[in-house]
């Protein structure tokens, strides 16, 4: 059965007579490509009996062969081969055009990687494509963080993840190898990223080598593939119900390749079905363009939200405004001599944060970076150097002067100059011949500056990794280091970072120990255990309730930084399980993280306002026939803690309030099913798929926190009074359901 | 043994770790002593309560008084016998002399039991009460007499008169102000004058009439005014700022007297002497900046200051007073603002704070000639909700040292207080009062004392969100935020 379309596109190039010509062999020549799309499939074997050739980098060949039927077979690795019988007249060139249909879950599109792996470090690697029929994921690979090992998400539906109890400010997103503010759009905007552009995302919950520096927590390190030059022309166009995103690739003389992408969406209609007085929007925009050694990429981000003060409670005015923007271009040049590779960047940025009652900061950055690396039979050596100038400067947004609060920013406002720099090294010694296992020791050194103001900081981390192979399906690894990070708002935000340096590093004291096992049908497990020692760090209130043992601000602060910042110290540990099958018509992983994270408050050691003791994700895709795909996730979380005020009436009455230790309680917990299905249709040179996708099926409440009724009350002498009853706490939360539907073209 | 080795190793590897902070900028004012229990201090009140307004008892001593939870409210003798009182009505005034509650009248009874009660007065002293009619309470109390004279006003559709009351004395029933009903009486203002004699409305119709409050001699409509005037009443003058420019009109005579036909910014106006012992100037704003001229219409009117928009206070000492203002309009930036210095023979005009508020001087109250080194002292970068600011203090610009460096006494700071202006040199020392570190209302916030000179700031109680001085003693009365649930309400010392 021929799975393939074979396109007779003309015969008899060569159709002069001649007497002898049933003697002659024939040839037939042509092209392989991929079906549904107009990619060539380079080095495709095309051979009939004895006689086979492969494709060239257009996916042309050119076979000779008897005159008469030839069974031919045409098969490349990740396609379905095709074998069917061709009429070979003699003397006669028959010029086809073979489609190979993709192997149902390989990759469609090849990742260019130069040299070794730059980052050595426990993580979690994923490929886009899986990712983009991912459910709960919204088609963006980037949410698939949230399914992960060591992530807990302590606001489901919005997209700040908690690693390992840092945080969410703590973590670290890199694109390319430039850091970026933020890799999602704000609400259920998805990744800032075109999916289709990302090539992988890796995940380094800890303990990961000095080459990544200016963070204490988690690191999200995601590439980008080059514009495939296969064909003139590769595009794809997605509409969602509130989104459209668009992407095309093309090649140009030279060897160039372009790829240009983007989003733009809308969700008001859908928001305002369920909360009417919001409106948000956003966009995002790629362009990568590759020239042999030379990258040079553009991208940017916007979200603007606007809430009217009526549903935030507040006293009628204009809305309350909020936007987020930044653009980063960065010429990356990579290039290889013998044992020595290296790579080296320049990026220019520009950030914008609009909030606060029209106030806004905007930052101008230009950072540059170098690595490389000297690879020898039992030793890797690998240096690097990075550094950002920047220009930070508060902005009024506000057309009403009158209504300008400038100093509401408080430290983040400021302008400022700022300057950070970093240095590395890092040697890996390979002692596979000494124990005849794969035994690797990583240890580093890094050293980061920050300047800003008056102030300077240093700080100085070592870090050490050991990578152990005892057998082929067993592995273990162990890391531990200190990690430093400048002080940081703790949420991660666009133009908001160099700030308040007077609070000093935060620091992270990391350490981990893995063990993986490989197990037959394509089952891979592992098991993590970690700890992790705070200080200093700039943490958040999320339990609002006042004052009750709270951490004070850094007295050093003022404005929103001191009203939301919190210098603490804290420790969290836990342990780590993903059991994952990677290859088969079934995938998917059960992620399970049992942890706990503690921060040192005023009246002790106590749970983090982001602990959450239980974080389940099971994750499952089935490929079906008919090309369906479908998926469900169940994601199972403990409530967040709360303080709890256990005052009656009577104690308020007396005033006989004793203040409750922070964290006494737990939010109900938090359990959300999602379901995904896809279907494609593959034609001659396009590919149609269309999707359907519930995250949060259960319609879950997320609970934000509790208040406490307010109610009126006689008293004995005749009064009435208001009283609030704080022994009658109400958890405050919203129901909520996230269907998306979607149809997506490529070509 | 390599056990120890290996430990010895993974030691040495993390001793390279190291996080430095170099900070020259760090604090100039060192917090010192440690964090005073709350429980030292004598607290005020027995359930929930902040706020405490201080009253004067009939021996002339003073009360603080709060509300509880309830709708009580309980007055605490602040010297001795120390005694407490317990105040219950549907609806309680507390004024400076006197507390005014308001009862409905028992069934069968309609209308309002107004009931005044001095505190300490004797039990077998009878209080004031009256019996007014039905409606809501409307009550209108003159701080000028004393809390003796108020107003009361049924806001009832059948109202067609409200009482002006003496407590000493008879009552004058009034007709409604043209422009007020029955129900409105908020439609018009009422103004007592410093002694509660007289009694200014200004009605809903934009007029302004005087009444005496004794008996029906005076009764007078003094013209129409848009809103915005000035009453100047110990001097019988009436003050226009506005596009007619500057102009006064005399209570008693009815004289008009133009000071300056230049239009100026409405409500823009300020009351000073801009040299020693000279006569009372009106300071206001023009097209052209900060213009003055003399009340009494003795001088011409003079451009203070071009470009200034703001009168922000006088510094210096008496033979070189200088004008402090600002270069931008009020009512932005949360009611912050620059601040200039005004240019002199020997020093050149400078902008000694960039978005300020509450500037004080601490020769104001000395004769600024006889205080060594005098200061300015204002909250910077307090252009945010609640106006906290930068507690900061800077001498006088001189020829040697025209701008000189703002030293910052302490951060964010909602309330200070130079306690040789209100307590005198002799105890007040050069030091300053202060809450500290409130960027919100928390726990975390503080009351120091503050001694520039020794660069320290002793801590006297934590947890404070306001404060008031108690009069005739060196001690405040403070507000604590308790934690979730309330605050409290102590008395504090202020060391010698």
């Amino acid at each position: 059965m021929r799975l393939g379309i074979v396109v007779a596109l003309l015969a008899s190039v060569s159709a002069r007579a001649d007497p002898s010509a049933g003697d002659l062999p024939g040839q037939i020549g042509g092209r392989v490509m991929e079906r549904g799309s107009t990619t060539p499939i380079a080095g495709a074997t095309v051979s009939a009996g004895d006689f086979t050739t492969t494709t060239d980098g257009s996916g042309q060949f050119l076979l000779t062969l008897p005159a008469g039927d030839n069974e031919l077979h045409v098969s490349a690795p990740h396609y379905q081969p095709l074998a069917f019988v061709e009429k070979v007249s003699p003397g006669e060139r028959l010029e086809v055009e073979y489609r190979l249909l993709t192997i149902a879950g390989a990759r469609q599109y090849r990742t260019v990687v130069r040299g070794e792996a730059r980052h050595e470090g426990e993580r979690f690697t994923l490929q886009a494509e899986e990712l983009r029929q991912l459910p709960g994921s919204l088609g963006d690979p980037f949410r698939a963080l949230g399914s992960l090992p060591g992530v807990t998400t302590p606001v489901p539906i919005l997209p700040y993840y908690v690693v390992r109890g840092a945080t969410p400010g703590m973590n670290g997103f890199f694109l390319d190898g430039m850091r970026v503010p933020q890799l999602f759009h704000a609400l259920a905007g998805g990744g800032v990223i075109h999916p289709d552009l990302v090539d992988n995302i890796n995940f380094y919950p800890g303990a990961y080598d000095v080459s990544f520096g200016h963070y204490a927590g988690g690191v999200v390190d995601a590439q980008t593939r080059m514009g495939r030059g296969d064909a003139p022309f590769h595009g794809e166009i997605e509409l969602r119900l509130y989104d459209v995103s668009a992407l095309v690739e093309t090649r140009l003389p030279g060897g160039v390749t372009v790829m240009a992408g983007g989003h733009f969406g809308d969700p008001s209609i859908i928001i305002h079905l369920l909360q009417p007085g919001a409106d948000a929007l956003y966009w995002d925009y790629q362009l990568r363009v590759d020239w042999r050694f030379l990258t040079v990429e553009a991208i940017g981000s916007y979200d603007y939200l606007s809430i009217t003060r009526e549903l935030e409670l507040l006293p009628p005015g204009p809305n309350d405004t909020y936007s987020l923007m930044f653009h980063r271009v960065q010429i990356r040049a990579q290039g290889r001599r013998g044992r020595i590779d290296g790579e080296a960047a320049i990026v220019g940025g520009y950030d914008q944060l609009f909030a606060f009652g029209g106030q806004g900061v905007e930052k101008l950055s230009l950072s540059a970076r170098a690595v490389g690396r000297i690879a020898l039979p039992h030793f890797r050596l690998q240096a690097g150097l990075d550094g950002e100038l920047s220009q930070f400067q508060a902005l009024n947004f506000s057309s009403d002067a009158s209504s300008a609060k400038p100093d509401e920013l408080g430290d983040l406002g400021g302008a400022r100059a700022g300057a950070e720099a970093g240095a590395y090294v890092e040697g890996t010694l390979l002692l596979d011949d000494f124990v005849h296992r794969p035994l690797s020791l990583n240890a580093g050194v890094r050293a980061d500056v920050y300047h800003a103001g008056d102030v300077t900081l240093l700080g100085v981390d070592p870090r050490l990794l050991l990578k152990f192979q005892p057998q082929s399906w067993l592995n273990f690894n162990a890391a531990f280091g200190l990690y430093q990070q400048p002080p940081t708002f703790p949420l991660p935000l666009p133009g908001v970072d160099t700030f308040a340096l007077q609070l000093g590093l935060q620091r992270a004291w990391q350490g981990s120990v893995g063990i993986g096992v490989l197990m037959p049908e394509s089952f891979s497990l592992s098991l993590t255990g970690f700890y992790q020692k705070f200080f200093n760090i700039n943490d958040v209130t999320v339990d609002f309730t006042p004052t009750a043992c709270t951490s004070p601000p850094p007295e050093s602060l003022t404005g929103i930084a001191a009203s939301v910042m919190r210098q603490v110290d804290g420790q969290s540990f836990g342990g780590e399980l993903l059991l994952r099958r990677s290859k088969g018509r079934v995938t998917g992983w059960i992620a399970y993280t049992l942890s706990r994270s503690e921060r040192a408050f005023t009246c002790g050691l106590r749970p983090s306002d982001f602990d959450q003791t239980h974080v389940l994700n099971l994750v499952v895709q089935a490929r079906l026939p008919w090309r369906l795909v479908a998926g469900g996730r169940l994601y199972f979380a403990t409530g967040r803690p709360y303080t709890l005020l256990t005052v009656t009436p009577e104690q308020l009455l007396t005033g006989d309030v004793q203040a409750p230790v922070r964290n006494n309680s737990r939010l109900p917990d938090f359990v959300e099913v999602d379901l995904r299905l896809d279907r494609e249709w593959i034609f001659s040179r396009f590919v149609v798929s269309a999707f359907i996708e519930v995250v949060n099926l259960t319609f879950s409440e997320t609970y934000l926190g509790v208040n406490y009724p307010v109610e009126m009350r006689t008293l004995p002498s005749g009064q009435t009074i208001k009283i609030t009853r704080y022994d009658e706490p109400r958890q405050a939360g919203f129901p909520w359901v996230l269907p998306s539907l979607g149809v997506r073209g490529k070509f | 043994m390599h056990v120890h080795k290996l430990f010895c190793a993974v030691a040495s590897f993390a001793l390279g770790a190291c996080s430095y902070t170099f900070n020259p900028d760090a604090p100039a004012v060192t917090l010192v002593g440690d964090e005073p229990a709350l429980d030292s201090f004598p607290k005020i009140n027995d359930a929930p309560t902040h706020g405490a307004e201080l009253l004067v008892g009939t021996r002339g001593d003073y009360w603080a008084t709060f509300q509880l939870p309830t709708q009580a409210w309980r007055a605490v003798e602040l010297s001795p016998p120390y005694a407490t009182e317990d105040l219950i009505a549907d609806v309680v005034y507390p004024e400076y002399k006197a507390i005014y509650l308001l009862n409905a009248a028992p069934a069968p009874r309609e209308g309002t039991i107004l009931t005044i009660h001095e505190l300490g007065s004797p039990a077998t002293t009878q209080d004031d009460t009256y019996a007014l009619p039905k409606g809501v309470p409307f009550i209108s109390i003159s701080e000028g007499g004393g809390g003796d004279i108020f107003i009361y006003w049924a806001k009832d559709p059948a109202t067609t008169q409200y009482r002006i009351q003496r407590r000493r004395g008879g009552a004058r029933l009034m007709p409604l102000p043209p422009g007020t009903t029955g129900t409105t009486p908020e439609s018009a203002e009422f103004l007592f004058n410093y002694d509660g004699s007289r009694l200014y409305i200004y009605d809903g119709t934009q007029h302004l009439s005087i009444h005496s409050t004794n008996d029906a001699t005076v009764d007078d409509d003094l013209g129409a005014f848009a809103p915005g005037f000035v009453l100047y009443d110990s001097i019988g003058l009436i003050i226009t700022v506005d596009a007619n420019g500057v102009r006064t009109l005399d209570i008693h005579t009815g004289k008009p007297v133009i000071l300056d036909s230049e239009p100026a910014t409405p409500g823009s106006y300020w009351f000073t002497s801009l040299v020693a012992d000279g006569p009372d100037n009106i300071l206001y704003i023009t097209a052209e900046g900060l213009k003055g001229v003399p009340i009494d219409g003795s001088g011409p009117p003079v451009l203070v200051q071009a470009g200034a928009q703001q009168f922000l206070g006088i510094v210096g000492p008496a033979n070189k007073r200088q004008l402090a203002y600002s270069a931008s309009p009020s009512g932005q930036l949360e009611n912050a603002s620059d601040g200039w210095l005004q240019a002199t023979a020997d020093v050149p005009a400078w902008r000694f704070m960039e978005r300020g508020r509450w500037l004080t001087y601490t020769g104001a109250h000395l004769g600024a000639d006889k205080k060594p080194d005098p200061k300015m002292r204002y909250l910077e970068h307090s252009a945010q909700t609640g106006g906290v600011g930068q507690l900061m203090s800077v001498s006088l610009p001189s020829k040697s040292n025209p701008t000189p460096t703002p030293m910052q006494l302490a951060m964010n700071v909602p309330q200070y207080t130079d306690l040789d202006g209100q307590l005198g040199t002799k105890f007040g020392k050069g030091r300053i009062l202060a809450i500290e570190n409130q960027a919100f209302i928390g726990t975390q916030s503080r009351l120091v004392l503050i001694d520039e000179n020794a660069a320290t700031a002793t801590w006297l109680c934590p947890s404070v969100t306001a404060y008031q001085l108690i009069p005739n003693s060196h001690d405040v009365l403070v507000d604590i935020i308790t934690g979730a649930t309330g605050y409290d309400v102590r008395r504090v010392p202020i060391p010698d």
